[in-house]
């Protein structure tokens, strides 16, 4: 019996263990509406490896405009500037991988994520998804 | 007996379904949806969805247009009509370039001419007039009109701390075309201060890295750019600068020979560059790479300078393909003493 609630407290301990590390990786997802793309949805999550995957998807693009991802990293008391990744014209999505290239000294806590349909030359929709890294 | 095997099975489904969460975890945590800008607009403030929020987090979304693409300019003031969208609340300041010239503008018709006017969201869409006299073109001629956004232009990061809202971090350009069925006549127009520059300019061979990966298309119609302050081309913000310090930008430009690119400096939302005052129209030269360096003099400025660089296409109208990647950049950098 004894034996038994061991188990149940080590196996809920696991459980509960894996939900919070899983919490980490869960993904930050915002969405705007405009007339001419439609839902713009932009999300970021940190995959394995070390980096910070940020994603842009257009409902459509009729104009042709750019998707483009960007990647600004703090230590708290540095702002890198801004990493980017464009599509190709008429994309409807984008996705990127931003190396998280860091010390152990200077780990950086912090992300801003930029989410751009632009290049069609008269419109343009930015927003901004967040993660904390700590 | 039975309520042990029961919890163990519990926390075995418990298990199972964490583990299946792993395996779908494209899925968001949260996720928001902002009504359409223009023809809906939301009345609803934005909200971070961060799921961690506790290091400022400051997440904000953005919209513009022209309402025309392309401008007549006819004499006297021109109008421009504009749409922009934003959170409630939030304050987003506008840049124009002309022709690669800083353009002051108005907002009203009795307003003033500034380089740069602060519009606060107080509805998530609003609907607005440029007024100004352009300081570029003559009849006859055709010129790009670019508007920049700047977010949040009273930022400092001293004051705020470090946040995702740079001043330029989500400036999206948009261009639209002025056609000039007259030449403007000159106007009085906001001055800068051009003693506060100082700027050499050098053409080297391109390296082979400058170009790696570039497609036969690439090598004929794209650009590029590299920009550092004072080194560092990965820093945003620099601590305990001594006022006496001049800040020193280099910036490199290379690609499309057909492309003609202005840089306009601007410190603390002013241009330190304007017409007649050291406006920088560079252009590519075929496998020729530019080398701009300038010196920022900020001695007048006590407090925490804000820095940020305008690179501008000022022929896109001649030149537009398909698979460009950019017509105009800006930058930000924070120099705090």
């Amino acid at each position: 019996m004894k034996l038994l609630r061991r188990i149940s407290c080590i196996v809920a301990v696991i459980a509960i263990t894996m939900g919070l590390s899983l919490s980490v990786f869960a993904q930050t997802s915002k969405t705007v509406y405009s007339d001419t793309y439609g839902n713009v949805t932009g999300r970021n999550s940190v995959v394995t490896g070390g980096a910070v995957r940020v994603s842009t998807t257009a409902t459509r693009n009729p104009d042709k405009a750019t998707l483009r991802n960007s990647a600004q990293f703090s230590t708290g008391t540095q702002l890198t500037t801004a990493r980017k990744a464009s599509s190709s014209a008429g994309a409807t999505s984008l996705t990127y991988d931003f190396e998280m290239i860091t010390t152990v000294d200077n780990p950086y806590v912090y992300v801003f994520c930029g989410h751009e349909v632009y290049l069609s030359t008269s419109s343009a929709v930015y927003f901004q998804t967040d993660r904390n890294l700590s | 007996m039975k309520k042990q095997l029961f919890s163990i099975l519990f926390m075995i489904l418990l298990l199972a379904t964490t583990g299946c969460a792993q395996g779908v975890q494209q899925l968001p945590t949260s996720v928001e949806t902002v009504s359409n800008m223009f023809t809906r607009p939301s009345e609803e403030p934005i909200q971070s969805t961060d799921d961690a929020a506790n290091f400022q987090p400051y997440s904000f979304y953005f919209s513009h247009s022209f309402e025309q693409d392309t401008l007549i300019y006819e004499g006297g003031e021109l109008r421009v009509p504009f749409r922009c969208a934003g959170g409630i609340g939030s304050k987003v300041g506008y840049l124009l370039l002309l022709d690669g010239q800083p353009q002051p503008y108005k907002l009203e018709p009795d307003g003033e001419y500034r380089y740069l006017h602060t519009i606060t969201f107080t509805k998530a869409f609003a609907e607005i007039e440029f007024i100004f006299t352009p300081v570029a073109g003559t009849i006859g001629d055709t010129a790009e009109l670019c508007a920049i956004n700047v977010n949040d232009p009273a930022y400092r990061v001293s004051e705020s701390g470090i946040s995702g809202n740079m001043h330029t971090s989500g400036s999206i350009p948009i261009l639209a075309t002025v056609d000039f069925k007259a030449s403007p006549a000159i106007e009085d127009m906001p001055s800068v201060d051009p003693d506060s520059l100082h700027t050499s300019v050098e053409y080297v061979d391109i390296a082979a890295s400058d170009i790696l990966g570039w497609s036969e298309d690439d090598l004929r119609n794209r650009s590029d750019y590299t920009i550092s302050v004072n080194g560092s081309q990965n820093d945003s913000i620099f601590w305990n600068v001594a006022p006496n310090d001049p800040i020193h930008v280099h910036l490199e430009l290379w690609g499309n020979p057909k492309a003609e690119f202005s840089v306009v400096f601007y410190l603390n939302n002013e241009p330190v560059t304007a017409i007649d005052h050291n406006t920088f129209h560079l252009c590519n030269q075929q496998g020729k790479k530019l080398k701009l360096d300038v010196e920022i003099d900020h001695a007048d400025i006590s407090e925490e300078a804000v820095l940020y660089a305008v690179i501008v296409c000022n022929n896109l109208h001649d030149i537009y393909y398909d698979n460009i990647q950019w017509f105009a950049e800006a930058r930000t950098y924070y120099v705090i003493p």
